[in-house]
């Protein structure tokens, strides 16, 4: 997947326009990005990817750019697009 | 009017599919307005069936992480009427179970043709927040005739 393609799918996970939705977005910055948002997020890279997110993984997520981090490190983005 | 949207549990398979039915009354209020001269089965009402049968099917696991609770409904699709009197058979597949939240994939069916279908999502309330004499009678007479059994809510 491209960071263009990646950018679009969580900006429809968070409801968000995906011009508001940049790897440099912090994660205060998108109001669906709540608590139900952090469960919308794993549900869908479970779905998705099949990547399971730690308690660790979602501590780390600050901005939009780490959540493209958790996918490069999966093999799902292609390698230096986080 | 109770806000209990199942009659009948048919199946279940805990944690993984439920099999349900509900008849609404002609005789309930919200016909007279829900549309005078052309009652039907309100969507939002459908949807609440489909969110209760799938929060039975994930209930009846008895886990201590909590209650099933609607979180988000997606793809919800209504296709045909539903008069009053007319008995919805509701089925929920569970998706994905986790610990944090579960997804199923809902329809409901009227004399086996499809008149709605979603996508729900759920997270799990903590047992201790609901009053302590709440039983669920139709998920629980349903276990008890089918002799299911779940670890009690709250043990480890």
């Amino acid at each position: 997947m491209k960071q263009e393609e990646a950018l679009l799918w969580i900006a429809e996970i968070f409801e968000e326009p995906k011009e508001n939705v940049r790897p440099e977005t912090l994660r205060e910055a998108i109001p669906g990005f709540d608590s139900m948002g952090v469960l919308a997020l794993m549900a869908a890279l479970d779905k998705d990817f099949d990547i399971v997110l730690t308690e660790e993984d979602i501590r780390t997520i600050i901005k939009v750019g780490d959540i493209l981090r958790i996918l490069e490190r999966n093999g799902k983005l292609e390698a230096g697009a986080a | 009017m109770r806000f209990i949207l199942i009659d009948k549990i048919l199946k279940l398979s805990p944690g993984k599919s439920i099999v349900a039915t509900k008849t609404m009354q002609a005789d309930e209020e919200l016909f007279r307005d829900h549309f005078p001269g052309f009652p039907v089965v309100p969507g939002v009402l459908l949807t609440e069936m489909m969110a209760q049968a799938a929060g039975k099917c994930l209930d009846s696991e008895k886990s201590p992480r909590g209650r099933a609770m609607l979180g988000k409904i997606s793809n919800a699709t209504f296709r045909r009427w539903v008069p009053p009197g007319e008995t919805a058979v509701i089925t929920a597949e569970i998706d994905s179970n986790r610990e944090e939240f579960a997804t199923a994939k809902c329809h409901v069916e009227v004399e086996e043709k499809r008149v709605c279908s979603a996508d729900l999502f759920f997270v799990f309330v903590p047992h201790e927040q609901f009053a302590g004499a709440y039983v669920d009678e139709v998920l629980e007479s349903y276990l008890r005739e089918n002799r299911i059994q779940g670890s009690e809510p709250g043990a480890a």
